[in-house]
């Protein structure tokens, strides 16, 4: 069957973006051209169901409705692994905004509560910061040490 | 208020220079207690609370630990990463120790592992459980440790002998280089897959790890080996 032959070597190429580079230039060039490749087929479809009929008996598909459904499971796919890549990336860029705020405060905060100076990250210039980023609290050590915080 | 021991008695200590780095998630009835137990031996603790739902925060506030929050919760991998960023900022601070918040490492181990990387010329040092005796262990735990370690390349390759454990010595150069990017608890075997591509030289310790009924509750199910395993499997294909 053509259409299985067809499908494998559509898996095969997942895999192998899966594999290597799905973040490239070029991948991200051919997910859009891919994508305008995908909507022309739609408007054809549209225009022409019979073709899609033909077409399917030439693969070996029964009927045009079920090479319509095989198209939809291939691009269905390609969109799961699309987004789960990008969630990744997103995470990852959530992650380190969250630890820069994080790593930025408690400098702040455990110079003020232990007592001590605490080295700043090379980035941050100003300890005190911008009132209200890091709440003032009071140091533990009933004053004695807190005092040498600023 | 409570008074806090003296962050000021650093200066004395065998261990200035390490910092120890506990990841915290929901820990709010051991926390205290584990901290007390490494301040007399390290006089540096940095806590991560990552972002605990419980009272977590407010039991490291009251000791004399370093204090870092996440704003929301990220995962233990994240944590580490965290604290050993904010560790590595520190003055004077050489060696970096991950240990865990549940209270099942034991400060002795920590510091044996410590004297490995500083005296015995190793980069890394891993806590193992099954390099000694291994009476403490539960079976089924074991088995599935022992598999994930033969399993993974990057364990054969390190020869090591338990690749999910918690405690671990770095050195500046080791901890600099390290980027954890598992957010979850697929960290561990990232980290052991980090040390098998790098020149780093790495050793194994025997260790005890005390199971206690609340680790044993804490701790990672099998179900979640699942996870583990796909999340590596997809990250290690991406890395080039």
């Amino acid at each position: 069957m053509i259409i299985q032959a067809i499908l494998l070597v559509i898996a095969a190429g997942f895999l192998l973006l899966f594999i290597r580079h799905w973040y490239s230039v070029q991948t991200r060039a051919l997910k859009r051209l891919a994508f305008l490749v995908f909507i022309a087929l739609m408007v054809v479809a549209i225009l022409r169901p019979n073709w899609v009929n033909s077409l399917a008996h030439k693969v070996g598909v029964g009927r045009g409705t079920d090479l319509v459904l095989y198209a939809l499971t291939v691009a269905f796919v390609f969109v799961s692994v699309n987004t789960y890549f990008r969630l990744k990336t997103q995470e990852a860029r959530f992650t380190e905004l969250a630890r820069v705020i994080a790593v930025r405060d408690a400098t702040t905060l455990n110079a003020q509560r232990l007592g001590r100076p605490v080295r700043e990250a090379a980035a941050m210039t100003d300890v005190s910061g911008p009132p209200g980023l890091a709440t003032p609290l009071p140091p533990l050590t009933g004053g004695s040490a807190g005092g040498a915080a600023r | 208020m409570q008074t806090a021991e003296a962050p000021g008695s650093a200066g004395t200590s065998e261990f200035d220079d390490v910092w120890v780095v506990i990841p915290v998630y929901n820990e709010g009835s051991v926390i205290a207690e584990v901290v007390a137990g490494v301040l007399p031996t390290f006089p540096n603790v940095v806590c991560v609370d990552d972002g605990s739902r419980d009272d977590s925060a407010d039991h490291i506030f009251r000791t004399a630990a370093h204090l870092v929050s996440h704003p929301v919760n990220l995962g233990q991998g994240a944590a580490l990463q965290t604290g050993l960023e904010y560790a590595l900022l520190q003055e004077g601070a050489e060696y970096f120790v991950t240990f865990d918040a549940d209270g099942q490492h034991r400060v002795e181990d920590a510091a044996e592992l410590v004297r490995a990387v500083r005296d015995g010329g190793a980069d890394v040092a891993l806590g193992s459980r099954f390099l000694s005796g291994t009476v403490h262990v539960p079976w089924v735990k074991r088995a599935l440790l022992k598999t994930v370690a033969a399993l993974s390349p990057a364990a054969r390759r390190l020869e090591l002998t338990d690749a999910h454990n918690g405690l671990r010595v770095l050195n500046r150069a080791a901890a600099s280089q390290l980027k954890i990017t598992m957010n979850g608890m697929a960290h561990a075997s990232e980290i052991v897959d980090y040390l098998a591509r790098s020149e780093l030289e790495v050793t194994e310790v025997p260790v005890t790890v005390l199971y206690t009924d609340y680790s044993k509750a804490k701790g990672q199910s099998l179900i979640n080996g699942v996870n583990i395993l796909f999340d590596l499997s997809l990250r290690s294909r991406r890395t080039p």
